[in-house]
């Protein structure tokens, strides 16, 4: 990719943001043009310069996302008439709730503890079975790598939407249960 | 329909309590890593502005890289496992040489210039690595605290359904609540692939060791090392009879003239001076993601072959890709001053996340005084401690114990606060900060032997910042006792 192209691109991505700002809210045409920028400025990056490209690209986008942002917070006029934030007036402290507790710790225990051991067995199995079935240890390594974080994210990320306990046990107790299937079979 | 808006609300509310659920739990631990991430960004510039007196130049000469090499390891005159070059960067144009006996500068010739000693930039990038905490458990924790930002980030999105409508409201000066609450959304908005790929590779670099030990438990018999071999390369084999110290020159004069298109910045001496000794070059790729390509030599400076960080199997790329994703240097100084205003972008949005949510509960009548008082004292009082520990290693030197004295200003910010939370305001706090940061550029501008470029800019830059937090705190005095908040409602009903 020239250089000329490259800076292109990345200008593309930098008046992504820009253009988005004109139109927000009332012009559809500068919205969709924006859009069509970053996408195609990605595209380009991505084709021409691989994952370094797209990550150039990103930056420059959220480089000048924050310029966006920092003229917005200049240009905003202060409120008129400011209202203060509602405050009420404090209320009797409510008693320690140990049910609430120990729920709590449930959940960190879960979220935390559990989450990491299920996914990385589960991460260490599903490597070891590719190894052993003849894939490259290079590979095999890192999918384990990026793989462990990526079971707890998706995990994690669940649980909290989650409101009971054992729902929130489903997840690594699912996980735990995969990775001894795949260490037992392979 | 009512259903499904109904069933829609329930997630958002849901998505909402787990991410502060998240945020709580990690809020204090996150913020010091991403404060002093913001910081490690700068490290070669910080490193440069720390000792300003040692030798700079914009290259050395092998045969000069090859005198260093040699008279440092006699100078030191204790056997080493591993001897490093450190050549010149952008950054940092300076030669150093690392053992396991010490590190120092050498000047154009290869002399010894003056042993190095960048305990400071060291102490924020041990702060960021592991919290200073031992290793293992530190990358434990750092690891756990990457996934955990990536679970507050995928729960944030799902709890903001105004997300394209709301993309631009900045109401900075708004009520306090709307104010924090524009700045938590829309630099969480606007940064979500920054801060989505720097908690994910960080998760990978944090949670990478405990993954390697498995490994290394099922296929080396434990040795650790061995495991990170189809990655990173293997180990040469240990021959440790005597033999003259590998001879680096040639392995670069050997890169410069066939690889020209590459900049070398390091050379590592696997055994040096035994005769099983290997030289690895790590030469930089432009337009690339990888931290660079390990070229092997033997101890003759005879070329061997590449690990294959480049071009070798996808995996390894991937993993070679994600320092400069994560520390942000992939795209020289723009992309660096990008990551660290995004870094400190990200400490605010951590900030006013624990502050919004301090504030609702107050609003709900349930105010946590003592909490909010704490919390000021970590966002204040963790960037004030950094400063003064610089202080204390400008006047006490490199063997001044930054870390004990970190730590401990820090929880006596977090005790004073605790004991009397009406005392430290915030605006107290931040004119400290802004007077301790305007000194500092000050200070050292007037204290530095050498002014390079870029460490005028962090002085001025510190000036500036200190600067302007003082005149914030200024204006919020003038403002009064407007800003203090008033039971303004009767209790709300539970």
């Amino acid at each position: 990719m020239t250089v000329l192209a490259l800076t292109g691109a990345l200008l593309l991505c930098a008046s992504g943001p820009w253009l988005l700002r004109y139109g927000w809210q009332y012009r559809r045409p500068p919205v969709i043009m924006a859009w069509v920028a970053m996408a195609s400025a990605a595209i380009t990056l991505m084709s021409g310069e691989g994952a370094w490209g797209l990550a150039a690209g990103t930056t420059a986008t959220m480089a000048s996302a924050s310029l966006v942002l920092a003229h917005a917070a200049l240009t905003t006029p202060p409120p008129g008439c400011t209202t203060r934030d509602r405050v009420a007036l404090p209320l009797p402290p409510v008693p320690v709730s140990w049910p609430d507790a120990c729920r709590r710790l449930g959940v960190f225990g879960i979220v935390v503890v559990l989450d990491l051991a299920a996914s990385l067995w589960l991460a260490w199995t599903v490597q070891r079975a590719l190894f052993r079935a003849g894939i490259s240890e290079a590979n095999t390594t890192a999918l384990a790598l990026f793989l462990c974080p990526l079971l707890w994210l998706a995990a994690a990320s669940w649980q909290m939407i989650c409101t009971r306990l054992a729902a929130m046990a489903m997840a690594p107790l699912a996980a735990l249960i995969l990775g001894s299937i795949v260490w037992l079979t392979v | 329909m009512a259903d499904g808006i109904k069933r829609a609300g329930a997630l958002v509310r849901r998505a909402l309590s787990g991410h502060a659920a998240i945020g709580l739990l990690i809020s204090a631990a996150l913020y010091l890593v991403c404060l002093s991430g913001a910081l490690a960004v700068l490290q070669e510039y910080l490193q440069r502005w720390e000792e300003p007196a040692a030798a700079e130049m914009p290259s050395i000469s092998p045969i000069a890289a090859q005198h260093a090499l040699e008279s440092i390891v006699a100078r030191q005159g204790k056997p080493t496992t591993h001897a490093f070059i450190h050549l010149p960067t952008d950054g940092l144009p300076r030669v150093v040489i690392t053992t396991d006996n010490g590190a120092a500068y050498v000047d154009a010739s290869g002399n010894y210039d003056a042993p190095e000693a960048h305990v400071w930039t060291e102490f924020v990038l041990f702060l960021h690595y592991y919290l200073n905490l031992p290793q293992f458990w530190g990358l434990l924790a750092t690891g756990t605290l990457g996934v955990m930002l990536c679970g507050a980030t995928v729960t944030g999105v799902l709890a903001h359904p105004r997300i394209f409508r709301d993309a631009f409201r900045m109401r900075l000066r708004g009520r306090p609540q709307l104010s924090r609450s524009d700045l938590h959304n829309r630099f969480g908005v606007w940064l979500l692939p920054f801060v989505a790929v720097l908690g994910f590779t960080g998760a990978i670099l944090g949670l990478g060791e405990l993954v390697f030990l498995g490994i290394a438990q099922e296929r080396y018999q434990g040795e650790f090392e061995a495991s990170y071999a189809p990655l990173f390369g293997a180990e040469p084999k240990a021959d440790t009879r005597p033999a003259p110290m590998a001879r680096a020159d040639r392995a670069l004069a050997w890169m410069a003239e066939h690889q020209p298109q590459h900049r070398v910045t390091y050379v590592t001496v696997e055994d040096p001076g035994t005769t099983g000794q290997r030289i690895e070059v790590l030469a930089s790729h432009d337009r690339r993601l990888i931290y660079g390509e390990t070229y092997l030599f033997d101890g003759q400076g005879q070329y061997l072959g590449h690990v294959g960080l480049s071009d070798g199997p996808s995996g390894r790329q991937a993993i070679a890709s994600i320092y400069k994703l994560h520390f942000g240097t992939f795209g020289g100084a723009p992309v660096v001053l990008a990551y660290f205003v995004f870094g400190l972008a990200l400490c605010a949005v951590i900030s006013t996340g624990t502050t919004l949510w301090l504030m609702k509960r107050r609003s709900r009548g349930y105010p946590s005084p003592r909490l909010e008082a704490m919390w000021g004292a970590v966002i204040w009082g963790s960037p004030m401690a950094i400063v003064l520990v610089y202080w204390l290693r400008t006047f006490a030197g490199a063997q001044a114990p930054l870390v004990p004295v970190f730590w401990g200003i820090l929880m006596l910010c977090c005790l004073l606060a605790a004991v009397r939370p009406g005392e430290p305001t915030l605006r107290r706090q931040r004119a400290a900060l802004g007077c301790g940061l305007f000194a500092t550029g000050v200070g050292h501008f007037a204290l530095a032997s050498a002014h390079p470029a870029s460490s005028v800019v962090i002085d001025a830059s510190l000036a500036l910042a200190g600067t302007v937090l003082v005149l914030l705190a200024l204006e919020r005095r003038k403002s009064g006792k407007a800003g203090e908040r008033k039971p303004s409602l009767t209790p709300l009903p539970k």
